[in-house]
């Protein structure tokens, strides 16, 4: 089961009608006590601390936190991603799930407050990401490569910018995305991504 | 990034038309037909608009966003008209499948109620702003909304920069026209280029000089994808 995270924020029917492209086996996620086994989704399409209160109010962080440690896939998406963080500034500021050593900054460009919005080419590369489970995903893959769609105004930074990280891909000094173990992270929206999108359903597998 | 190529598409319900101008219309068919055509034209994002007089006379219902809501798109839906109203919304909160929100009369009046909500739920990286305007060389550009009209001002443009994170300059009385997004518009009003997107008329022209200049986007009239001829 594909179990997409409902707490009243972001695009969550986007990625219902996504996950159905691969899989008739999803089911909104609206309490902790229906989950059942499988993949999480964390939702993008809203503020990082906004979504990050919510899971907080709703009581999803526990079992997120213990999904991740029992080798559920989670999956974030944009704000989702962020969440998966140690902490974001967005909208004053929260501490986040702690499964990723990442934090979420406002993005800047010679101190000038900056935006992504549009399509650029990413490139995930499967082969060089040794300990997580993409290589199961995509076998015949040495790397994914593709037009993904981002809309983001806050960008994730790793908590140590001198660790080394074979495991993220990035844009200027922000991530695009992480994968590790069964942990993935996509800063753009594969939902929306159109082919490339389509290509990334098999991480639902 | 490159420049965005997106499509805007006058529908009520599920039912797709061309706008020329404020008034007239032509019912064009389906909306599914746009999304078999999404792949051929290589549409990068797909804004609905709802006018405020159409054929059908009426707005978004909220079954007519839960039909919608049912479609894979595999682009950003972004959805212009009609938001600003607490059923709207709700219906938006409650089934999440649209990625951008547009905003009209929020810039006209100088009100951020609606623009401050939608944020709140979606973040501020989905709030566009919108300038629909009439222009002619004579008149200059005037800033229409629900019936209204007054001449575009600088502060008026802060203001969508300042509220905004990308703003559309949508030359309404160009609507439907072949190539017909008159460029002078640009040379009477101070944008941020990199944050402003053209529509209404939009063809080579436009789109060439956009790509050019470093414009995000250009949204080409719906009636592309309903074989009116137009590039």
């Amino acid at each position: 089961m594909i179990n997409i995270v409902s707490v009243g924020k972001g695009n969550v029917r986007s990625l219902v009608n996504w996950v159905r492209c691969e899989t008739d086996q999803v089911a909104l996620l609206e309490k902790p006590e229906d989950y059942d086994g499988g993949a999480i989704i964390l939702p993008g399409v809203c503020s990082s601390k906004e979504l990050m209160d919510a899971i907080r109010e709703r009581g999803f962080c526990p079992l997120i936190r213990k999904a991740a440690a029992s080798d559920a896939k989670i999956i974030g998406i944009c704000a989702g991603f962020q969440v998966m963080g140690e902490s974001t500034t967005e909208g004053g500021g929260t501490n986040c799930l702690s499964l990723l050593p990442l934090n979420t900054v406002r993005m800047e460009s010679e101190q000038h407050p900056v935006s992504v919005n549009g399509w650029d080419t990413t490139i995930i590369n499967v082969k060089a990401i040794t300990n997580s489970r993409i290589s199961q995903d995509f076998p015949r893959h040495k790397r994914l490569v593709g037009e993904a769609y981002f809309n983001h105004q806050f960008g994730v930074v790793l908590k140590d910018p001198l660790s080394k990280a074979d495991t993220c891909g990035w844009r200027g000094q922000y991530l695009t995305h992480w994968v590790s173990s069964n942990l993935y992270g996509f800063q753009f929206h594969p939902e929306k991504s159109g082919k490339f999108g389509k290509l990334l359903l098999r991480v639902l597998r | 990034m490159r420049l965005r190529r997106g499509f805007s598409v006058c529908v009520q319900g599920l039912c797709c038309f061309q706008s020329y101008g404020l008034e007239r219309f032509r019912v064009l068919g389906h909306f599914d037909t746009v999304l078999d055509n999404l792949d051929r034209h290589s549409v990068d994002e797909l804004m609905i608009i709802s006018p405020r007089s159409n054929p059908v006379n009426g707005k978004f219902t909220s079954i007519a966003l839960e039909e919608l809501a049912k479609r894979y798109i595999p682009v950003p839906l972004i959805q212009a008209g009609h938001l600003e109203d607490h059923r709207t919304f709700d219906t938006h909160a409650d089934l999440g499948f649209c990625e951008r929100f547009v905003f009209t009369r929020a810039l006209y009046d100088q009100n951020t109620y609606w623009i401050d909500r939608y944020a709140e739920a979606f973040g501020a990286q989905a709030i566009i702003g919108c300038f629909q305007v009439s222009y002619t060389d004579s008149t200059g550009p005037i800033f229409l909304s629900d019936g209204k009209s007054r001449p575009l001002t600088a502060k008026d443009i802060d203001y969508a920069f300042e509220k905004c994170d990308e703003v559309i300059i949508q030359q309404i009385n160009r609507f439907g026209h072949l190539d017909g997004f008159d460029l002078a518009l640009l040379s009477r009003v101070d944008l941020e280029l990199e944050r402003t997107i053209l529509n209404g008329g939009v063809g080579y022209a436009a789109s060439t000089f956009a790509a050019s200049n470093g414009l995000a986007a250009v949204y080409f009239d719906n009636s592309t994808f309903h074989k009116e001829g137009r590039a």
